[in-house]
């Protein structure tokens, strides 16, 4: 006689599957309920696993350039306020200067006023951010200067007393200055004293600091640089006119002579303050690039979150309500198993 | 017709419902037993009338079997299959926990990112060095685990090899026993069951074809058409002794000394071996290998000359023959085994770590590779040249399975690990559909032909209910005949 019946072992394991795979599926449910996120999320996203973890490269990316903006952003902030006080160093310079010429101005006061503003601006560029110092280029290790008034005395102001000596044959503090006439005085700053401001005398006399422009990643796939430095213009010609005070026999000139050097003492104080101003303008274009770059990083790093967070993470509403639908049927197929071992022919014979 | 005729059927009637009863209590006993079909006792009416047991006849269904078979081994393929590449998986992990190489390609950058702002600062520089480091560990670390999953794959399949011959050795000695056993009118259908239970087994490991010939012979076939067993077992072989070459497959199953087949075609759990062993691992290891190679390039260091005269050579990431660079175009076998960070760099090997920033890790003492030839601190130069060499173009071989357009190693690596995700990801839905398939193929087959316990009992009333009528009818015949001797006397 064929059977068209099911086997009881076929009928029960079908129960025992089912109720397994069920659980299963439960444990799986709660788990997305608990943590929001796929069970297993390289097998919920297969291939597009890769999305999730390029997501996460390129936010860990941004994280890393955001974080060292801000370290390179606090280095430029530095300098800028450097830069500010330099400026103003510059304008009270050319004020003093320019009043300096006439009569009855204290010409000691005057270069008093010089060294004090030459130890200001030593102490403004030796500003340091991060264990180095900003105005040192590459060579970040290194004080961009060397204490111009030390002692004993530093190369630079050898360097220039020496070219004042060659200049005159005689040194700045000899009474014989007063011999100096005022063209004298022009000649050698148009000259021997202007080339120790210009590479590579500066170099190699007053400045440590090397390097062209600092280049830096401020974006993903942007970078923005730097190349103020103490080799910039402004420092330099702030440099010469307060050094040409301290160091050019101020003291014993004749009133004619003196007032020629603070004419062009006036001169390069004037055009020192210009140049600081479009150093500040230069770097505080690149803090303009870098405060744009991190704004758009944020939105990007947003959108990014969102994708990766919808890739990897499940909709919680979706994943309880599954769990609730699971546990029920887990329920159902409970009480149906249970009735069904329950049935037996053997109880009613 | 006699009286006596009516007894004796009668007594016919009593000997075949023992017999029937006994059927079913087998039934019954085998009602847990998978392999067991249900048996019917075959009864014949012979020429008076009477009835008696001709032989017990199984229940056969031999399309669901073979179903069965086929669904049973494609099952086991899948699940050896998606097993390791669950193992093999294991190296990407959850994209949150950032272990995979790609994200650690991205750590590695951020710790460059981190040192190119402050390039002074050895904490900063140390940092790129622990990153280089974890990064290459764990490209080690991934290789390591897919040349161990092969080496596992091999030797389970070794196991295999042993039991499918072991199984087909009781599979001849059953078969045999069958075919006798049918030759001689004996039952043989218990014989028949355990001999579908180890068809079972065989099918879980390959893929067969059956075939059932004359007196229940049966011939087994593999899925490629070669004989498994015919009249006689075949010589089944497989040489494990031979080691596993790094980037190459392994030895074949052989049969009277032919091989087999491999992967796909073989099916069943050896199949999936081998597939784990021959493709899966090997495809996985050449991805590593090419993102170590992709690393090393990145890194390299060209000499710095005015007028080159020097190659490019391997700087921060090295290999067992550096410092000249891998070849490309071509995977370099172990490549991923062997990357490591350059001593040079080491403090605690006697490196400098300075060396990151400035160049010339290749070889400290050539200065065509110093990148920074003044030493000077706030040199990023070459920190954000590294950077960029991350993600800028370069070749990779083709034969890796994957291809990125552009975005260099670091888009190798993501791809690789999307790669390795979705071969998971889709062989875990192709196993989970295999184990539904071949348990409702072997429930159909065993709703089919196995015992239904209600259906047992039934029949057992049946049978309690005819054996009370055969004993009422020897009881009234027997009344007759007193009645007739007692008219006589």
């Amino acid at each position: 006689m064929a059977s068209t019946t099911i086997s009881s072992l076929a009928l029960w394991d079908a129960a025992r599957v089912s109720m397994s795979r069920t659980q299963n599926q439960v444990g799986i449910a709660s788990q997305e309920v608990t943590t929001g996120r796929h069970y297993d999320v390289g097998i919920a996203l297969g291939t597009d696993t890769s999305r999730a973890i390029d997501g996460r490269v390129i936010m860990a990316d941004m994280n890393a350039i955001t974080a060292m903006n801000g370290v390179v952003g606090e280095r430029l902030s530095a300098m800028q306020a450097s830069l500010t006080g330099m400026l103003g160093l510059a304008r009270s310079l050319f004020a003093e200067a320019a009043q300096a010429g006439h009569a009855g101005v204290d010409r000691e006061l005057f270069v008093q006023s010089a060294r004090s503003k030459l130890e200001t601006l030593q102490s403004l560029l030796s500003v340091t951010s991060n264990g180095s110092y900003a105005f040192s280029g590459t060579n970040s290790l290194t004080a961009p200067v060397a204490d111009y008034l030390g002692d004993p005395p530093s190369a630079a102001r050898s360097a220039v007393i020496g070219a004042f000596t060659a200049e005159f044959g005689i040194a700045p503090d000899d009474p014989a200055v007063a011999n100096l006439t005022g063209d004298q005085l022009k000649n050698f700053w148009g000259g021997s004293y202007a080339s120790l401001f210009e590479t590579p005398a500066w170099q190699s006399a007053f400045s440590n600091a090397t390097g062209d422009a600092i280049t830096f990643r401020i974006g993903p796939a942007e970078y923005a640089s730097y190349s103020t430095s103490a080799n910039d213009a402004g420092v330099r010609n702030l440099y010469s006119a307060l050094v040409a005070v301290i160091d050019a026999g101020t003291s014993e000139m004749s009133a004619e002579a003196f007032g020629a050097l603070a004419g062009l003492v006036a001169g390069a104080a004037g055009s020192a303050a210009a140049d600081i101003a479009r150093s500040q303008g230069a770097l505080g274009e690149t803090q303009g690039r870098m405060t744009d770059a991190n704004k758009r990083m944020e939105t990007r790093l947003l959108a990014l979150e969102k994708v990766v967070g919808g890739l990897e993470g499940v909709d919680q509403v979706e994943a309880s309500t599954r769990l609730n639908s699971l546990t029920t049927q887990l329920q159902i197929s409970y009480a149906v198993t249970a009735r069904m071992f329950k049935l037996s022919l053997l109880d009613y014979i | 017709m006699s009286l006596s005729v009516a007894y004796n059927i009668a007594r016919g009637a009593l000997a075949a419902n023992a017999a029937s009863a006994s059927v079913v209590s087998r039934n019954v006993t085998n009602g847990e037993n998978s392999n067991a079909a249900r048996k019917t006792a075959l009864l014949v009416t012979d020429a008076t009338g009477g009835v008696y047991v001709a032989g017990v006849a199984s229940q056969v269904a031999t399309a669901l079997l073979e179903k069965a078979l086929e669904s049973a081994s494609a099952s086991g393929q899948s699940v050896e299959v998606s097993g390791a590449l669950r193992q093999l998986a294991e190296f990407i992990g959850d994209p949150e926990l950032e272990t995979s190489p790609a994200a650690l390609i991205g750590a590695f950058r951020g710790a460059l990112q981190a040192a190119a702002a402050v390039p002074h600062d050895a904490t900063a520089l140390q940092g790129v060095l622990s990153a280089a480091e974890r990064l290459a560990a764990s490209l080690n670390m991934a290789s390591d685990t897919t040349a161990s999953i092969r080496q596992t794959a091999q030797e389970s399949f070794a196991q295999g090899v042993g039991e499918l011959q072991t199984l087909v050795e009781s599979f001849s000695d059953l078969n045999r026993e069958i075919v006798t056993g049918t030759a001689l009118g004996q039952d043989v259908t218990d014989q028949i069951d355990r001999r579908n239970g180890l068809l079972g087994q065989i099918a879980e490991l390959v893929n067969i074809r059956t075939q059932t010939r004359a007196d229940n012979d049966v011939a087994i076939f593999l899925g490629n058409g070669a004989i498994l067993f015919e009249t006689s077992a075949r010589t089944i072989s497989f040489d494990g002794s031979a080691a596993l070459l790094p980037g190459q497959p392994g030895s074949l199953l052989r049969i009277d000394g032919i091989p087999q087949s491999s992967g796909e075609r073989l099916g069943g759990k050896l199949g999936g071996l081998l597939i784990v062993r021959d493709e899966i691992s090997l495809q996985v290891s050449s991805q590593l290998d090419e993102i170590a190679r992709g690393l090393i390039v990145a890194t390299r260091e060209s000499d710095q000359s005015a007028v080159p005269t020097g190659g490019d050579q391997a700087g921060l990431f090295t290999y067992a023959g550096g410092p000249g660079l891998p070849p490309s175009g071509a995977v370099t076998t172990g490549l991923a085994s062997m990357i490591s960070v350059n001593a040079n760099v080491r403090p605690a090997q006697g490196g400098l770590l300075e060396l990151i920033r400035d160049g010339g890790i290749s070889d400290p003492g050539d200065p065509r590779y110093d990148y920074n030839a003044a030493s000077e601190p706030g040199y990023s130069g070459r920190l954000n040249q590294l950077i960029d060499s991350l993600t800028a173009d370069q070749p990779f071989a083709s034969s890796i399975g994957i291809s990125v357009a552009s975005g260099g190693v670091l888009a190798l690596a993501t791809t690789s690990a999307g790669w390795v995700e979705g071969e998971r990801s889709s062989s875990s839905a192709d196993s989970e559909q295999k184990k539904i398939l071949a348990g409702k193929a072997s429930s159909a087959w065993h709703s089919e032909v196995g015992v239904n316990l209600d259906d047992e009992l039934t029949a057992l009333m049946a049978l309690e209910r005819s054996y009370q009528a055969s004993s009422r009818l020897i009881s009234s015949v027997n009344a007759m005949f007193d009645a007739l001797l007692s008219a006589v006397r």
